[in-house]
């Protein structure tokens, strides 16, 4: 094949045929996304309404243990939380990919950050007490430190705790990470300056 | 007319144009019909809240190489995609060099990154600067100076596989 002139061949290609059925079109409106600013808002959804029905059970159980002062932060906690998330959602339903590139791409980015962010956040402070919790529930709220006081113990502790972060850490990496560094890459590829000498 | 039915005209006029960006992002049957009703039911949703501000070109461009873009598990889903046994075919009248040449041009231009895809797709489209700028969030200057390299790279690619 010789040189082609890609104006020309771009120009001239023929021109793909309107032939969709209505059927066809009525069924496209009402399928699922698969993109992925759904799986965001989806996620988004699924967190809110967890936290709304872990609010419900926590509070239920100290106020059914009459622990009054702990119920009383409890709920302040949980009513902070759930109008967090239910922002959150409300927020992420509003977008559209109406916007040009670059914003899309950047809300998107902002958005995957946040989520990000949050996750970490979670790891980093909820994890440790949570399992100190744990430990300490599971010992009838009197653990005997004396008895965990040995090299051993602290070290399998402290790999539990190790193994426990990485897992958290692969996970969230797993779910957004490379989307993320992917928003990152497109953006910063849309932000490059071309050499003047081009 | 009713939105279903405005929808139904307006989606039937904008399949070239839908085509023609799903096909610079993939060359995978399954991944085309997938890019092709996301894009289509994107524009649904978001045909209710358009509010002409822009042209309706440049929102159409903009939902589809947003949608394009960020449709990152490619191959990976293939629920619920409605099967469209209408939307590929090789109108009367393509002959072989013809869609050679058009087949070289997609592919080519399909290993160009992807940001340099849609600003040559929008090119290609004979869009303005002012017009690429807004469908893309760029300054008009940064448009023409990406343009040149991208034709340049793109005539080398086509080159070398010609």
């Amino acid at each position: 094949m010789g040189k082609i002139n890609i104006e020309e061949v771009w120009k001239n290609q023929p021109e793909e045929q309107a032939t969709l059925q209505d059927e066809e079109i009525n069924n496209i409106r009402m399928r699922k996304s698969q993109g992925f600013l759904e799986k965001l808002q989806k996620n988004a959804r699924l967190e809110h309404y967890m936290n709304i029905g872990v609010s419900v059970l926590a509070t239920s159980g100290l106020l059914i243990a009459q622990k009054w002062i702990s119920a009383v932060t409890a709920i302040a906690l949980f009513l902070i939380l759930i109008f967090y998330y239910y922002n959150l959602y409300k927020e992420l339903w509003r977008l559209t990919p109406t916007a040009d590139v670059h914003e899309f791409l950047k809300i998107l980015r902002d958005k995957m950050k946040t989520f990000m962010q949050r996750y970490y956040a979670g790891l980093f402070f909820v994890m440790p007490v949570s399992m100190t919790a744990g430990f300490w529930l599971a010992s009838g709220g009197e653990p005997d430190w004396e008895k965990y006081n040995s090299p051993e113990t602290i070290g399998l502790v402290g790999l539990i705790f190790a193994f426990a972060f990485s897992m958290a850490y692969f996970m969230v990496d797993l779910m957004y990470g490379r989307t993320y560094k992917k928003l990152k890459k497109l953006l910063s590829e849309l932000d490059a300056p071309e050499e003047s000498n081009q | 007319m009713s939105s279903e039915e405005f929808f139904k005209t307006f989606i039937k006029d904008q399949t070239g144009i839908i085509t023609k960006i799903c096909r610079a992002y993939t060359d995978n049957e399954d991944d085309f019909q997938d890019f092709f009703q996301e894009v289509a039911l994107q524009l649904w949703r978001s045909y209710q809240n358009f509010n002409h501000n822009s042209k309706v070109s440049t929102w159409v461009y903009r939902v589809t190489l947003n949608v394009c873009l960020t449709h990152f598990n490619k191959q990976k889903r293939k629920v619920s995609t409605v099967t469209l046994d209408q939307i590929h075919f090789e109108p009367e009248g393509y002959d072989d060099q013809k869609k050679e040449q058009v087949d070289l041009l997609y592919r080519s231009i399909r290993q160009l990154r992807e940001i340099d895809r849609a600003i040559i797709l929008l090119y290609l489209e004979e869009k303005s600067y002012k017009e690429m700028a807004e469908i893309l969030g760029m300054t008009v200057t940064n448009v023409g100076a990406k343009i040149n390299r991208i034709k340049t790279q793109l005539k080398t690619i086509i080159d070398g596989q010609n």
